[in-house]
């Protein structure tokens, strides 16, 4: 009955702080981003050079871009040669000014189901990649994007949104996430917006309280004192230990031989992207889980970690088979959230990549997590209305293709946003990204 | 004690106390108004006891402590208390300060809840902790 009594009260109060007011705190808390190495454009959308590494309880550590911002949009003209055109340009002018580093800009372009299926039907029934095991698994040709679906555990007033597209805009400085925004969606007669989710991530494991922790008790949300001075995310643990982290190409869809791209690999280094929310309690999370019920449920069951460490080691050599989930659950009765994931996204064997580099059993195929602990949503973006926050697991994975370059790529990423829990929960679908244009 | 609470035993706020055959004993005060709030504090004595008691895990019916996640220490006068944020039973969503006195463990605690915050709550324990007074038992 531990959430009974919890629902029957009401949070804390929040601050009087809008989303965007709490947003812009980010810069008052963090110092002058530190100038990250130069970088250059990858093939792939999603990649950052210039990524820095960190150490803590003896645990090499990735450190992601500090601000983040996921808007999703419909696009509004008829004319998709000519929004193609406009939107390259746009691209190539952003690509121009910033160096594709954390100190630099982000963009990552993903293309949803409805685009495809309102805009180019035709053309993605040719180009659109088929998943191979799933084509196995239901004796019939399954896309590699695929619909979102509702699940058991949804709140009835879940939203399964349908969006054209979502762009990823990540960089240590706010201001140029700003500026993309201006120069993709402001007057634009191809793009509109219809939600914006904004975040931060960071840690230094040094100094006084993470930003994360100073963020949450500047939006007062309910437990954030109870936040681990050095913890990168709300909930206490560091999600981006780079022993965990697969190497770059891993999750473009040919690299491990999963998807046929067909004759023309219109999506040859492309993935797909999925945003998706799970409301999390601090409260709850901080005062009815120990550390060791929080290691518990955040990596798996019975795993030691000495107490009050944020940095749990998560190499390859430590991810949890489907088999050990079993025996766990059985002997426990409960499932990790990392272990759990660690059977689906890891190799269980090693394999060799479509250009030969080997990929050894162990590392996750994802590559860029990051987090969000606040959302706004524009436009009809709802206000906070003083109940408190929640804070929502955003986990993405993107994929885009170029047609100035014919290739595409991935990120997968796991976002914590904040949003009020009386606002109706908003899912949306599976996406796949490209660069520089409209596709097709 | 926090507004509006008395400490009176008995008292328009007391919630109840209660003796377990170990002696170890739990008196609670309470107040609450729906829409309002709630204001909640816990005294525990465990006399001739000084580990900290073991609960049962409400998901698990496991044998756990029933104060947990320690964040340190607080000194009051003479008295050094263990602050604890994961809490069982009577004391659960509470934090808890746990000190120990010739022999014997005993606790204070404060539900965190409006209208108190985590920082509040905090203070009101400082404050309870430094104005307690020892009474020695009569038989």
């Amino acid at each position: 009955m531990r959430l009974t009594r919890r629902q029957v009260l009401v949070g804390a109060a929040t601050s009087g702080l809008g989303a965007v007011g709490l947003y812009e705190l980010v810069d008052r808390l963090t110092s002058s981003p530190a100038m990250r190495s130069h970088g250059r454009l990858h093939a792939e959308q999603h990649l950052l050079d210039g990524l820095a590494v960190m150490r803590d309880n003896g645990v090499a550590v990735s450190v992601p871009p500090l601000h983040h911002a996921v808007i999703t949009a419909g696009v509004v003209t008829d004319d998709l040669r000519g929004a193609q055109r406009k939107l390259e340009q746009t691209l190539l002018d952003l690509e121009r000014r910033y160096a594709p580093t954390p100190a630099g800009l982000g963009v990552t372009v993903a293309w949803g189901l409805p685009y495809f299926r309102r805009h180019v039907p035709r053309q993605a029934d040719v180009h659109l990649p088929v998943d191979l095991r799933a084509s196995r698994t239901r004796s019939r040709t399954t896309r590699a994007l695929t619909d979102a679906i509702r699940f058991p555990s949804d709140p009835a007033h879940t939203i399964l949104e349908a969006n054209d597209v979502a762009v990823l805009l990540r960089s240590d400085v706010r201001a140029h996430i700003e500026d993309a925004e201006r120069a993709l969606f402001h007057g634009s007669s191809i793009l509109h917006a219809t939600s914006i989710r904004r975040g931060f991530v960071g840690s230094d494991f040094l100094s006084g309280p993470s930003l994360a922790k100073r963020m949450a008790q500047a939006a007062g949300i309910d437990g954030a004192e109870l936040i681990p001075d050095d913890a990168q995310l709300f909930l206490g643990f560091t999600s981006t230990q780079k022993a965990a982290l697969g190497p770059r190409r891993i999750a473009n869809f040919e690299t491990l031989g999963y998807v046929d791209l067909g004759e023309r690999g219109y999506f040859r280094n492309g993935t797909h992207m999925h945003l998706s929310h799970v409301f999390e309690d601090l409260a709850s999370w901080y005062q009815t889980f120990d550390f060791q019920e929080r290691v518990d449920t955040a990596f798996k069951p019975g795993l030691e970690a000495k107490p009050g460490v944020v940095t749990v080691s998560q190499g390859p050599h430590e991810a949890a088979s489907a088999g050990s989930l079993r025996r766990g659950f059985h002997r426990d009765g409960r499932i990790g959230h990392s272990s759990s994931i660690q059977s689906t996204s890891r190799l269980v064997r090693d394999v060799v990549g479509d250009d030969g580099t080997v990929y050894r059993r162990g590392p996750r195929s994802r590559n860029a997590p990051t987090s969000i602990p606040s959302t706004t949503r524009s436009p009809g973006a709802r206000a906070r209305n003083g109940t408190g926050c929640r804070i929502r697991l955003l986990r993405v994975s993107t994929s885009w293709s170029s047609i100035r370059r014919a290739t595409t790529s991935v990120a997968i990423a796991s976002q914590w946003t904040a949003s009020c829990p009386t606002a109706p929960a908003f899912r949306s679908g599976p996406a796949i990204a490209i660069r520089a244009s409209t596709p097709y | 004690m926090p507004d509006p609470l008395d400490a009176q035993i008995g008292g328009s706020y007391a919630n109840g106390e209660s003796v377990s055959r170990d002696r170890s004993y739990l008196i609670s005060f309470i107040w609450r108004e729906p829409g309002s709030g709630e204001v909640h504090v816990n005294l525990r004595g465990y006399p001739g006891a000084s580990k900290i008691p073991t609960c049962s895990d409400l998901d698990t019916d496991k044998p756990v402590p029933c104060f947990s996640d320690l964040k340190g220490n607080v000194r009051r006068g003479d008295i050094v208390a263990r602050v604890y944020t994961a809490n069982q039973g009577a004391d659960q969503w509470h934090v808890l300060y746990a000190w120990r006195h010739r022999g014997s463990l005993y606790a204070i605690s404060e539900h965190v809840t409006p209208p108190f915050t985590y920082a509040r709550v905090v203070r009101n324990l400082n404050r309870m902790l430094t104005n307690l007074v020892l009474v020695r038992p009569k038989s």
